[in-house]
């Protein structure tokens, strides 16, 4: 870490060494026990467990203690993404002439920023957002309306620090996932030898958002058999009898018929689905080890639900969902490699939140952000630590940092940003339901794969989509977001200037060392950036204040592309 | 000296220390060079994603067979069965005679009429389990009737089929595999792993690495002066391009063909936003030294980088010298409902097509293309998803048969598809699900073409007083190996055989490792 030029940063990280020390030394039972030094490392906190530290956020986090944090955190309110697309259609669709316009998966992405930037709720945010990449739904390959994607971000949302079982259930009952991976309309085959239920979503929800393909020990390591090899976690025969519990499941409706189980009627797209027993199979379902029993007669609504609860029960319980949970979350808020240990200790907060209870996502992600291998410098600074910063949370650390708002209020995000030619990346836009990366990606040929390590969002880093970021970045930076209506004139960095003069290159420096490097920005960037700053001068001996100020927002903003083209900020530490 | 030393050394190369290599290198050259065909070749690999039905794409007409598709598709709230040959397409409004249905939408099987009749070259057995035709007549095939092309390539001898691939360890009946012994391939029907099954040559891979790079490894020996360029791809995050040395290029698809993203601020000099010194600095923290840098990740994030800016203007470049020599596709109708629309798929080929233009310039002697469709995950819709991919394949393998005879190079150049798996012979209702075994195409004037290689299996369920000895339940056991498919376009393309065990390891437990299917 920088230690010139920056008392304050020296001072933070020896007490944030001081501090794992003593986690350490005590070898707690939960790491989620562990605590900050108040003053200390918050925007380093903030950079892992938000879109990014801000002033506000920062003074936030430093006024209580980190218990204080999670638990204010749980109970801010949420940007309601279904009323925000239903307004927009609104607007949007009296704004053409000919009403013929609606919204489209534009306005989803508009309340994305809407709430990543102005959010108070960031921990939920950030959680909902890591969410959507296990429990993937997406506008590619699908006919997902704007509608039912915001109705699914909701539900990410409101349970996103609730419970992983209750998250399993609405996510499964969602018209998002139901039309995702094919729920709404399969149906039973019992009778008939040449046919079968469908398998998408029975596979999925156990290989992508709960057990994955080999049974994990509590550390996430791979269990052996005698050779050697990875135990299989389930085989197609478990596939075929779970999906059985996902069949005649269609669109709520107060009279269901034929036509409502697998067309929405109005306003039901937004709303669970619902048991449709005529359609639904009454075989007797094993999978996992679990059986559920065959019907005697045909099963009502009552009976669904209870064999839909227990279906999910069986998958929740396996030995496999806390680590597997916990080694993604980690790797989505903090490091592409965790420990050993601190997969075991994240995933026994899972499996028990010290009251008994499984599956506590508010437990899990604070024993996440908490432990020692997320706080301590020490730990961070070994060669193999961190993660690459997602392009989506690129732009959102910018766009935060700087304090960048919408003039009309609707975040208009201009261009398509899942091209590669952009950020590569956009809410809900995974090409595939294997997600924008997977969790064990290793680039080829690369010091990450020759360690046998994982590096997951480098499987989006490629010649085209590095370059372009580059491009796409050094452009916003440049406007200072990228269109009129969603822009920052960076305010608060050109107000370091004292009155007609130039800015401090070193108060510049720190500033963004803390807003977009966690102060813990490398020496090398930080003196290039004074370097660069104290040479970005005005015209003349005798500049004019229009001439002092256009030098001063080209300091910020040469400073500012810096910092954004940097593996110091790209690799979040 | 052995190839993987070689590769290590490459390996080395790499990492910044070439000079000591000249040597090694010209002696492998000379060594590869005496077996390897001269001239320019080039593999495509298109890969149709998310698993493609080729029960719709491949079928035996004969009664016995047609009977059992037929029971077995056409069913459900949208079957998916297509009409036999000779079908007269049904407009909407109107009746079918085969199915007694009125025809209501352009998606409705009837409206396209019936499969589309081949005749292959060789005539293929009768299967065992399979009930021949009356009279002896040699098994009949047709394909889907949406791709007359296809048919057309086909009756010319530019395509041939390959029945029934797919991954294997070894040679397996029903029997061993009811048995598990012989072991089957591990988490067949998951997509993510038999993606990387089938881009990695290796069916129990780790997906670091796929065979279209290991070739390039190769190549690179050979020729390592365009070895930037040796492996390309449209699509991101995929395993077949690349190597364990050779790193896949990603090139951008535009309106024009294929493009290299240059990084703007690095083409500028002088002063710049008030500062003479913030280009320079921007440059140094775009391209860092990454000896200086402690932080593994960063290093390797780097060293994209570092590829992307050496690599694009010799790319943009090269491009440019071959303007206007790849022939631009020609527009798609979407035959579902007139419309023209993009075709994704041609215009990566015309991307590959461009590319290849340039390929004298780049200095590269062999090369492997990877190009992607997805959308063929038709667990439900399947009769509209389907329908259209498939015409849209149909299009742009037409076009780029058409570019490639354009610019001289169909002996040169073999395309051929890939995909997951099969799809479950079953309907489910409105789709199918994931299965194993597969039809698959290869294009070129060096393919044997007008032919179906590999045996043709025999389809149905089983039920209590019939066994079909090809299928698992709902999925087919392969009767050709993955591997010996991709070997055999790898012999083509000029890998020497002392190389194939490294990138197929189980190719060695078949009876051949050359299918016969390509003109050497």
């Amino acid at each position: 870490m920088r230690t010139d030029n920056a008392a304050g940063g020296a001072a933070v990280g020896a007490l944030a060494v001081a501090a794992g020390a003593a986690v350490i030394a005590a070898n707690v039972g939960g790491p989620h026990k562990a605590t900050l030094p108040p003053n200390g490392g918050a925007a380093r906190f903030l950079t892992q467990a938000t879109f990014g530290p801000t002033d506000a956020s920062i003074a936030d986090f430093q006024s209580g203690t980190m218990d204080a944090w999670f638990a204010n955190q749980a109970a801010q309110p949420s940007l309601d993404f279904l009323a925000w697309v239903n307004r927009r259609e609104a607007e949007i669709n009296a704004a053409d002439p000919n009403h013929l316009a609606h919204a489209t998966s534009a306005q989803v992405q508009e309340a994305f920023w809407a709430a990543a930037l102005g959010g108070q709720d960031q921990l939920r945010q950030r959680m909902a957002f890591a969410l959507s990449q296990i429990f993937v739904v997406s506008f590619v390959g699908s006919q997902i309306t704007p509608r039912i994607a915001a109705a699914y971000y909701n539900l990410l949302l409101a349970n996103a620090l609730g419970n992983y079982r209750d998250l399993m259930r609405v996510v499964t009952l969602s018209g998002a996932m139901g039309m995702y991976l094919n729920i709404i309309g399969n149906i039973e085959a019992d009778k008939d030898p040449t046919r079968h239920p469908d398998e998408n979503y029975a596979r999925e929800i156990m290989q992508l958002m709960s057990i994955g393909l080999s049974k994990l020990n509590m550390d996430g390591s791979y269990q052996t058999d005698f050779d050697g090899n990875p135990i299989p976690t389930y085989s197609h025969d478990d596939i075929a009898g779970l999906a059985k519990v996902f069949t005649g499941w269609g669109w709520s409706s107060s009279t269901p018929t034929a036509s409502t189980f697998t067309r929405a009627p109005a306003g039901s797209d937004v709303l669970p689905l619902i048991p449709y027993p005529q359609y639904h199979s009454v075989l007797s379902k094993s999978f996992l080890g679990g059986i559920i029993p065959a019907y005697s007669a045909a099963p009502n609504a009552a009976q669904m639900y209870a064999e839909l609860d227990t279906a999910l029960n069986i998958i929740f319980n396996h030995q496999n969902v806390p680590p597997f949970v916990a080694k993604q979350l980690i790797q989505r808020f903090v490091t592409s490699n965790p420990s050993p240990a601190y997969i075991s200790d994240v995933a026994h907060v899972f499996a028990n939140n010290g009251q008994g209870v499984r599956g506590d996502l508010a437990a899990t992600i604070k024993a996440v952000l908490t432990h020692y291998e997320a706080r301590n410098l020490q730990a961070a600074a070994r060669p193999h630590y961190g993660k690459l910063r997602e392009p989506m949370i690129r732009l959102a650390n910018f766009l935060r940092a700087f304090g960048a708002t919408s003039v009309s209020g609707n975040f208009l995000t201009g261009p398509d940003l899942s091209q590669a030619t952009q950020l590569d990346q956009a809410l809900l836009f995974s090409p595939t339901v294997f997600n924008f990366w997977a969790p064990s990606y290793a680039p080829p040929g690369s010091r990450v794969a020759a360690q046998g390590l994982r590096a997951p969002e480098f499987q989006a880093a490629d010649v085209l989509t590095t370059a372009s970021y580059v491009n796409m970045i050094l452009g916003v930076v440049q406007v200072g977001g990228w269109s009129k209506d969603f822009a920052t004139a960076y305010p608060n960095e050109l107000a370091l200037a004292p009155s007609g003069q130039l800015i401090p290159a070193i108060a510049l420096a720190n500033r963004l060392n803390t807003l977009l490097c966690g102060d813990n920005m490398p020496s090398p960037l930080y003196q290039r950036i004074v370097a660069v700053v104290n040479s970005t001068v005005p015209p003349g001996s005798k500049p004019t204040a229009a001439q002092i100020a256009t030098a001063n927002l080209y300091r910020v903003q040469n400073a500012v592309a810096l910092v954004m083209v940097s593996t110091d900020f790209l690799i979040q530490r | 000296m052995s190839k993987f030393s070689r590769r290590d050394l490459l390996q080395f190369a790499a990492l910044g220390a070439a000079a000591p290599l000249a040597a090694d290198l010209a002696l492998v050259g000379r060594t590869a060079a005496a077996a390897a065909p001269s001239g320019y070749r080039a593999l495509v690999c298109v890969f149709l994603q998310g698993g493609n039905d080729a029960n719709n794409l491949l079928l035996a007409t004969d009664a016995d067979t047609w009977g059992r598709y037929w029971a077995a598709r056409w069913r459900g709230t949208d079957p998916i069965a297509l009409m036999p040959p000779g079908t007269a397409p049904v407009a909407i409004g109107s009746k079918s005679s085969v199915t007694g249905r009125t025809v209501t939408a352009t998606d409705n099987p009837e409206y396209w009429g019936g499969v589309l009749p081949i005749t292959p070259a060789t005539a293929q057995a009768w299967p065992a389990g399979t009930q021949p035709t009356a009279g002896g007549a040699a098994r009949t095939f047709a394909i889907n009737p949406l791709m007359p092309l296809t048919q057309s390539l086909f009756s010319q001898g530019s395509l041939g089929f390959l029945a029934n691939v797919g991954p294997l360890l070894s040679p397996l009946t029903k029997a061993q595999y009811l048995a598990n012994s012989p072991s089957t391939p591990p988490r067949l029907y998951s997509h993510s792993d038999q993606q990387a099954t089938w881009q990695s040559g290796q069916v129990a891979g780790t997906g670091a690495s796929g065979w279209g790079g290991l070739i390039a490894d190769a190549e690179s020996s050979v020729s390592p002066s365009g070895v930037d360029f040796i492996s390309i791809t449209t699509a991101g995050g995929v395993v077949y391009p690349a190597g364990k040395t050779v790193n896949s290029y990603r090139v951008n698809v535009t309106s024009t063909g294929a493009a290299a993203q240059l990084i703007n601020v690095l083409q500028k000099t002088g002063t710049y936003n008030g500062s003479p010194l913030v280009l320079s600095a921007l440059a140094q923290t775009i391209l860092p030294n990454t000896s200086m840098l402690t932080n593994i990740l960063a290093a390797d994030y780097a060293d994209i980088v570092a590829r992307s800016v050496q690599t694009a203007k010799t790319f943009s470049t090269a491009i440019a010298g071959a303007a206007g020599v790849a022939p631009a596709p020609t527009a798609f109708t979407n035959p579902l409902n007139g419309k023209v629309v993009d075709n994704p798929l041609a215009d990566q080929l015309y991307a590959v097509a461009t590319t290849m233009a340039a390929s004298s310039t780049l200095a590269v002697n062999r090369q492997v293309f990877f190009v992607q469709l997805g959308g063929f995950d038709t667990h439900d819709g399947e009769n509209s998803r389907q329908s259209l991919l498939l015409a849209q394949l149909d299009h742009a393998l037409n076009y780029f048969a058409a570019a490639m005879k354009t610019m001289g190079l169909d002996g040169a150049v073999t395309t051929f598809t890939a995909s997951d798996f099969n799809r479950t012979f079953t309907t489910n209702g409105d789709g199918t699900d994931h299965a194993w075994g597969s039809h698959h195409i290869v294009m070129g004037s060096a393919v044997k073409g007008g032919d179906i290689y590999g045996q043709y299996p025999t389809l149905g369920i089983d039920t209590t007083t019939w066994n079909n000895p090809n299928a698992v339940g709902n999925a087919l056991i392969p009767t050709t190996s993955a591997d010996q498919y991709l070997a055999t376009l790898a012999t083509w393309l000029g890998v020497p055989a002392g190389s194939l065990p490294a990138i197929f390891p189980n190719l060695a437990n078949f009876p051949t490792a050359n299918l016969g299917f390509m003109t050497p």
